[in-house]
This record gives structure tokens, sequence and C-alpha cells, in this order.
């Protein structure tokens, strides 16, 4: 039983592979059911290519530490990196019921983040952005 | 460095049927992106992306298959999904895309909604 994910990374693209291959795994251990494991990969994907996209703005490579616990409370997700100061939780929401031409490309990542979540909340602390997420486990999927 | 997708190929009728593999994340929603913008410019205006085999999708391949249905509605054509699984389905509901693109069960329904 691996109840405890941890990762410390410099985020790039490439990395989204394996780290999906490490929740996987953590996943089947625990025996997670799959649409749980879906939205904490999905959830990574939109956070590590936010970190990758726009972390860091002076050209210093930054860190990122992702950490995955599974607790009575469900999947609790925290990623803490040391790129500019971001607060996803209080990003803007995409209109979602514009009409194509209109729709814009941008900002659904967050949004998916924020609709999935259960429990989403953001420090700044020493430097470090800190973002914890709670994804509960015992609901009706 | 992004890593390929596999997208497996198949005519409906008029339409050009795309069969992506595995995963569309921000890792590999380019080379998705090449494949299907080469098609479109090669003149494939009827196009349906099968589910059947795509375990997951984030918010870079939605943005792929977006882009997709703008360039299409300028030609006349259109786009329509089919054969999605559940969890892949609700990231469509919430983004508002099943609004905006035709999503169905089968690959016939998803052919008589081009």
């Amino acid at each position: 039983m691996i109840n405890e994910l941890r990762v410390s990374l410099a985020p790039e693209l490439s990395d989204i592979g394996n780290l999906f291959r490490m929740i996987e795994t953590f996943g089947e251990a625990n025996d997670l059911p799959e649409p749980k494991v879906y939205v904490v990969n999905l959830m990574l994907d939109e956070l590590v290519t936010n970190l990758v996209m726009h972390g860091n703005s002076n050209g210093e490579t930054l860190t990122a530490d992702i950490r995955l616990q599974l607790g009575k409370g469900g999947i609790t997700l925290t990623v803490a990196d040391d790129g500019q100061p971001f607060d996803p939780t209080a990003a803007e929401t995409p209109d979602v019921n514009a009409a194509l031409e209109d729709r814009q490309v941008g900002k659904l990542g967050l949004h998916f983040v924020k609709s999935l979540a259960d429990e989403v909340s953001y420090r700044l602390e020493n430097g470090w952005n800190l973002l914890t997420i709670n994804v509960e486990t015992d609901t009706k999927e | 460095m992004t890593s390929n997708i596999e997208v497996a190929e198949e005519r409906e009728e008029s339409a050009l049927v795309l069969i992506p593999a595995g995963r569309i994340d921000s890792g590999n929603a380019r080379a998705f992106e090449s494949i299907v913008t080469e098609r479109i410019t090669a003149g494939d205006h009827r196009v349906i992306v099968d589910f059947s085999r795509l375990d997951f999708i984030s918010s870079s391949g939605l943005r792929v298959l977006l882009i997709a249905a703008k360039t299409l509605k300028v030609h006349k054509g259109a786009i329509a999904l089919c054969s999605m699984k559940d969890h892949i389905k609700e990231v469509f509901q919430i983004s508002g895309f099943d609004r905006i693109i035709p999503i169905r069960d089968t690959r016939q329904d998803a052919l008589g909604a081009l």
C-alpha cells in the first residue's frame, strides 16, 4: 500500500507522461476508481502545463513539489512551486456558453481544476505558491 | 520535447473518421493538431473523432478540437465526436463544448450529426 506519492521536478511538458504513469500506479495500488484517477491526472496536466507556460517570468528554473495523499476525506493533491505568485482559485472563468465563433481557447484548464475539485485552497508562503486540492473518493461514482 | 500519438483513420461514407488511441495531453496535443490540420487542409471537411480508444484528454486536446470546429465551419464543413467514456464526456460538459460540437454515442449517430 502506497498512500503517499511525492515528486519534485523542474516542470517540462515531457514530464507529464511520467507523472501519469506514477498516478496510475498509485491509483491501482490503492484501488481508486478510474474516474478519480482521471480527474487527478487532468488536474496535474493543467497545473503543470500552466507552470511550464507561465510559471516563471525571469528565466530561472522553477521547482514544483507535487504530493498526492490518500486519507479519509479522499485524495489530497498539493502542488507547491517557487514561480511567480499566482492564485489559480482567483482565475477568471471562461465563458462556457459562448457560440463557437466566440469561443476562446484559453482558461479552460483552471476551470476544470476548480469544477472537478471538491475543495481548492491557495496560499502564498515564503515565496512559494501552495495549492491544495481535495477530491472525494467515496461519492456515487 | 513532445511525444507522439497514434491516430487510426477510416472512412464512413464521405466522412473522415479519426480514432486517436491512449491519451491526448499537453505533451502530445501538438502532434494531434498537426494530423487534424493536415487532413482539413487536404480537403476533408466532414470529420468524426471516434473516442472509443481514448482514455484521456485535457484542455490542450479540447483546444485542438475547438480550432478544428472553427476551421471546418469556415469551410462549410462539420465535426462530430462519438463513443466517449463518461468521465471524458464530463469535461466536455463542464467546458460547454457539448453545446458547440455534437457528441453522439455511436459513429452512425455522429455521421447523422454532420
